[in-house]
């Protein structure tokens, strides 16, 4: 047993946050929602020049070949800067999924393209909405135990509204054909959807993690600059208490989603049920930070021009996408036999 | 990163999985907070010790087994599982213990850690004073030099098990001059000292397992004295952070709380499948935290092995198992319903009313050790930095 990272991927992370920090600035979010364009070029072409957008995907289509465990950490980050790009569903579940489909490397070119960033690919669950569906050229989508791959000019796109203003959701209209399947065999395409299920889970913990984690320190700042009677809100008990439980609910939540990621790296037999328990704890950490960060705040948090509302909001739809609390304890629930 | 155990811890676990169960008591013996129960668990602390069983993580040469850190919390996992008696020296062999470890001559090591190890002598605290609590460091028993021992005088109370303790790790003003941290000092009282007097108060749940203690010109050896003198608080905090760290409550016995409340919630809901869906999220909730527990505390565990160290973050484990454990109980009072409040002798009790006994010692969690209050503090000041004024 040694639960830590090794020097390489926690530098890795590190990397990648630095190049967040400049490319993925609250500034460059706000501006990116104001203007309502589908993508961040700059931000996007950084990803894929450092790799993140094939971590996933096999050397041999130049991927890094990483695995759930490896980048889960980038993930986290990912929600630390808030990045409103659209990577999981890229990078995270598409492109794994084309490649398990691609045994006559008919795919190969989209994969490939889709490495490099110039083809984007999002990805939806029958019945639900599809995340940055106005920015990929092929859309993954699960119909009647079937994994269709379709091309964006045959879809019909609703842009339905998130309160997340940064995420970009779609519901979407389109024909299914023979020419559209790629995984034929219902019960391969029901397990790959189970799978993309649990790596999506265990992707939109970490993030909610880093969520989580950036309420958390941009409030334990603002409470040491406010002054009210005379001194910095932040040495009164009461607020002290609200961000030590935060911190609890954060420290106590991330382990678990680094164990479900080792776990799915691992295909270890227990792997339901560690990737359900932490995205149960991810989604309660994030849920507390949204309160206790607005709250420890006051009215400054309750604007748009105060950039914790990009968290906030982020927290809010990560803490349910993929299944909230409610949802992962049936799921537990299954998993315990209960 | 690696979480599965290689094969020496399995055969670790496995080692201590099958002694225990082939030598743990089948009948159940008194409480060990009451007198009889005391020397019973004694006895149990000489078997374990027999079998080099007592603190597998020690060195041999005190009687350990020299284990890993990660061997050790499989033994406390299968310790718990196996439902073996509880630790009747636990504030000896996970708070002194480590204490010795940090601050004890070679001398002070083997005179006491033998002894502890074995059950031989059995250990109490004694830092809390009726005007002393979570403000530890406004104590006022005294400790006054004299030739080559120190004179002894004032009260400690809340002493758990210290009314039969053979010996109690005292904090002592030994300075009578100073004022809170300074002037203190960390001494071990022999429990038959004269002029020491000893009351057993009754806890809440009924077992006399609080002290108080009374000296009067009490001499104790000056080579009894942990650290130097003065340093008593520095001394002190070593051993808090054993209270705090995995220690003292290592995720063993709340995983197999754990278990056991989902055990009973498959017992309940056949008896009753109409029982509230709240209260199997409450078992879930209860399941997952103490699985975040273990998980947390092999990060940890690996975090030490790799030469980190535990700073104020031991804060927000003593908040999490604290309230776990809490939780764990109270799920299970929720499931047992009209039977909950039944302790033990009562007929219809369930496993003798180990739920709501359970329950009750769980309460007293987020008080000892620091309370949670100080613990919250403690973590907004020193681990996310928020101003102390
Ligand atoms: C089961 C049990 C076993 C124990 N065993 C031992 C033992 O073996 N040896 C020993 O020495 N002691 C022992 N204690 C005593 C324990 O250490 C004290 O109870 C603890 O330190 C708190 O002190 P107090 O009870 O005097 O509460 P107080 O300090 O009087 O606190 C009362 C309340 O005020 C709150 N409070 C106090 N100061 C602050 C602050 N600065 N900020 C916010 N809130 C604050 C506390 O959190 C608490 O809620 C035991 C206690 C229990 C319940």
């Amino acid at each position: 047993m040694k639960f830590s990272f090794e020097e390489e991927q926690l530098l890795f992370a590190e990397a990648i946050r630095e190049m967040l920090k400049k490319f993925c600035s609250p500034e460059i979010i706000n501006h990116f929602t104001e203007s309502d364009s589908a993508t961040i070029p700059e931000l996007w072409d950084s990803l894929s020049s450092m790799g993140v957008l094939g971590m996933a995907a096999p050397a041999t289509v130049g991927g890094l070949e990483m695995s759930d465990e490896d980048f889960v950490m980038i993930m986290e980050e990912l929600g630390r800067a808030g990045c409103p790009e659209p990577v999981m569903e890229h990078a995270v579940l598409s492109i794994p999924l084309i490649e398990e489909c691609n045994n006559e490397t008919q795919y190969t070119d989209i994969i490939e393209s889709a490495v490099s960033g110039g083809k984007r690919i999002s990805i939806g669950l029958e019945g639900h909405y599809v995340v940055g569906a106005d920015s990929a050229d092929y859309l993954l989508l699960f119909q009647d135990d079937l994994l269709h791959l379709v091309a964006s000019e045959s879809i019909e796109l609703q842009r339905q509204l998130s309160v997340d203003a940064s995420r970009r959701l779609f519901s979407v209209n389109w024909e299914s054909s023979s020419d559209t399947i790629i995984e034929h065999d219902p019960n391969k395409a029901r397990s790959l959807m189970e799978k993309t299920q649990l790596r999506a889970e265990v992707a939109t913990a970490a993030q909610s993690i880093g969520v989580a984690g950036r309420l958390l320190d941009m409030t334990v700042q603002y409470v040491q600059e406010r002054n009210q009677f005379g001194k910095p809100v932040g040495v009164n008990q009461a607020i002290k208490h609200h961000l030590a439980d935060t911190g609890k609910a954060i420290e106590f939540a991330r382990p678990m989603v680094y164990r479900a990621a080792w776990s799915l790296s691992e295909d270890d037999n227990e792997k339901e049920l560690a990737v359900h328990m932490g995205k149960l704890l991810a989604s309660k950490a994030v849920d507390l930070a949204c309160k206790t960060s607005l709250q420890c705040h006051g009215a400054i948090a309750y604007t748009l021009e105060y950039d914790l509302q990009i968290w906030l909001k982020k927290g809010l739809t990560l803490s349910s996408s993929w299944g909230d609390v409610y949802s992962q304890r049936e799921r537990i629930a299954d998993c315990l036999g209960l | 990163m690696d979480l599965f155990f290689d094969s020496d811890e399995k055969a670790f676990r496995d080692e201590i999985r099958s002694w225990i169960n082939e030598n743990k008591p089948n009948e159940r013996w008194a409480p060990m907070d009451t007198q009889s129960g005391f020397e019973q668990h004694r006895a149990w602390e000489r078997k374990l010790f027999e079998a080099k069983w007592s603190v597998p993580n020690w060195p041999s040469k005190y009687g350990g087994r020299d284990c890993s850190l990660i061997e050790w919390l499989l033994y406390e996992e299968e310790y718990y599982l196996s439902g073996a008696p509880g630790r009747v020296n636990t504030n000896g062999i996970t708070l002194l213990g480590p204490t010795l470890f940090s601050w004890g001559t070679e001398e002070q090591k083997d005179r006491f850690l033998p002894k502890m190890a074995s059950g031989d002598e059995i250990w109490a605290q004694g830092w809390s004073e009726p005007d002393s609590g979570s403000d530890l460091a406004s104590l006022k028993t005294t400790a006054i030099r004299d030739g080559d021992h120190y004179v002894v005088n004032g009260q400690k109370t809340w002493c758990s098990r210290g009314a039969w303790a053979d010996w109690i790790f005292c904090i002592v003003r030994t300075d009578p001059t100073s004022e809170r941290h300074a002037g203190l000092s960390y001494l071990l009282v022999p429990g038959d000292t004269p002029g020491l007097i000893r009351r057993p108060v009754s806890r809440l749940d009924g077992e006399p397992a609080f002290a108080e203690l009374f000296f009067d010109d009490c001499r104790v050896d000056a080579q009894n004295l942990l650290g130097d003198e003065g340093a008593g608080w520095s001394v002190a905090m070593a051993t808090a952070s054993s209270e705090r760290g995995l220690n003292l409550r290592a995720p063993g016995r709340f995983l197999a709380a754990a278990n056991r409340l989902v055990e009973l919630y498959r017992e309940t809901i056949e008896r009753n499948p109409l029982l509230s869906v709240a209260i199997r999220d409450q078992v879930i909730d209860a399941y997952v935290n103490a699985q975040a527990y273990r998980y947390q505390v092999f990060q940890k565990a690996t975090m030490l092995m790799e030469g980190g160290a535990l700073g104020a973050e031991a804060s927000y484990m003593k908040l999490f198992w604290s309230e776990l454990d809490i939780d764990i109980h109270a799920s299970a009072l929720r499931m047992l319903s009209e039977r909950g409040e039944l302790i033990e002798g009562a007929p219809d009790a369930e496993d003798n009313g180990s739920w709501m006994s359970g329950y009750l010692f769980a309460l007293a969690g987020p008080i000892y050790a620091g309370t949670n209050e100080i613990q919250r503090n403690i973590v907004a000041e020193r681990v996310l930095g928020l101003p102390r004024k």
